[in-house]
């Protein structure tokens, strides 16, 4: 939308030739680039008629260029669509949009020549992402099996053999002695051999015979 | 098509967790296949052919043969005691758990014991006898603990109406086994409190003896 007000402006200038500075800035805002805005101004018909410099003329020697500014004037053809537009200003939201972004297209070919590139260069990026993935996959997986299949006796292994380098050789005293005879008691209390083998639980009376 | 490769990569990287998941997955039901086995049993026809085979052959050792009355009298009456059995069954389960720790953790710590000793330089030849003698015996005792629980499995599942016999023969054998269990206990047990603990009695003094020695 900003760029919309300043290109119906210009136009508007050219017919009032009481801004013959204004003028010159008309070819700059079709123009997005200033290295081209200058070479309009210089080679515009309409600027050296709306009271632009004789000097300009003399610049004339550089030709090569006028075709350049001819296709932006040829490509201009948007304008009057735009003047039209200064009276329907409601067709002129719709139509503009689109039309001024072909030729911006066409103006500038280096800049968008440059840009199909980076779309190769961003494909690549992906295959090596699923190549990390993929790496990253399969050690999760080999790890996951590894852990599945390892045997739980080696780790036993390991830190008993870990805790006997590292233990001192117990010595007996007087105490394990009495805490041998305590856990022997102990144990011999939980167990009681006449109610767990008493005759009677087989006996016919028992079992209803 | 770049929506596809970040399919592929997501499937990718969620697969080794898909695979742990499984992995554990499997473990857990592993366990809980197990532990449904030991709840759950019903005998199978191989386990009917060889109580039916122990069966016979405790009819051949024990000469068992019943009356006519006898066996009417034993038939009608051998499936409600055999519900009894069942239970008994269950108490020797429960007998054999906690008989085998008993007895586990005193040879334990009579080993331990006997290490220590060692350590120290004092003789533990007859500790070591009496630890091996006492060995002896708790297996005796589980293997006659195995018997008894065998005529106990057979008493509960054999068909007791078809063969009255071998019903009478197995509660005859049953009887046995429980006896012989109960004798092996009480050896167990008269060995530790006669032989064990007098033999720990005298190490402690010879502790004490040495340890007043190495003071003076």
């Amino acid at each position: 939308m900003p760029d919309q007000t300043p290109t119906t402006a210009p136009t508007l200038d050219t017919t009032n030739p009481s801004r013959p500075a204004t003028g010159g800035q008309v070819m700059d805002i079709q123009s997005p680039k200033p290295s081209t805005a200058q070479t309009t101004d210089e080679n515009s018909p309409v600027n050296i008629s709306s009271g632009g410099p004789a000097e300009i003329n003399t610049d004339s020697p550089t030709i090569a260029e006028p075709p350049a500014i001819e296709e932006s004037v040829v490509e201009s053809p948007a304008e009057p669509t735009i003047e039209t537009n200064s009276s329907n200003t409601d067709t002129s939201v719709t139509t503009e949009p689109t039309e001024p972004t072909e030729p911006a297209a066409d103006n500038v070919p280096n800049p968008l020549a440059a840009t199909p590139p980076t779309g190769p260069k961003k494909s690549g990026k992906p295959m090596l992402v699923i190549v990390i993935a993929v790496v990253i996959a399969l050690a999760l997986a080999a790890l996951v099996v590894v852990i599945f299949l390892k045997p739980k006796k080696n780790t036993a292994g390991t830190t008993n053999s870990t805790s006997n380098q590292t233990a001192p050789k117990p010595l007996a005293s007087p105490a394990d002695v009495d805490n041998t005879n305590k856990e022997i008691d102990t144990s011999l209390s939980k167990v009681n051999d006449s109610t767990d083998f008493a005759s009677t639980d087989l006996s016919d009376k028992a079992l209803g015979l | 098509m770049k929506r596809i490769l970040a399919m592929g990569v997501s499937m990718v990287l969620a697969l080794p967790l898909l695979s742990s998941a499984v992995v554990f997955a499997v473990e857990s039901t592993s366990t809980t296949t197990t532990t449904t086995q030991t709840t759950t049993q019903t005998p199978s026809v191989d386990d009917l052919k060889a109580i039916q085979t122990r069966v016979e052959k405790r009819k051949a050792e024990l000469k068992i043969k019943l009356s006519a009355a006898e066996k009417l009298n034993l038939q009608s009456k051998c499936k409600a005691s055999q519900g009894l059995v069942s239970s008994v069954r269950g108490r020797v389960k429960g007998i054999e758990t906690s008989r085998t720790e008993v007895y586990n953790n005193i040879v334990t710590h009579l080993t331990d014991l006997s290490t220590k000793l060692k350590n120290k330089d004092v003789d533990t030849q007859t500790l070591d006898v009496d630890i091996a003698a006492l060995q002896a015996k708790i297996t005796t005792f589980t293997t006659d603990l195995a018997t008894y629980k065998q005529a106990v499995n057979d008493l509960a599942d054999m068909d007791c109406k078809t063969d009255p016999d071998g019903f009478k023969a197995s509660l005859q054998a049953a009887r046995t086994s429980l006896d012989t269990v109960n004798k092996d206990a009480q050896a167990v047990r008269s060995y530790v409190t006669d032989t064990i603990k007098p033999l720990l009695k005298t190490i402690r003094q010879s502790l004490d003896t040495n340890k007043t020695e190495g003071n003076q």
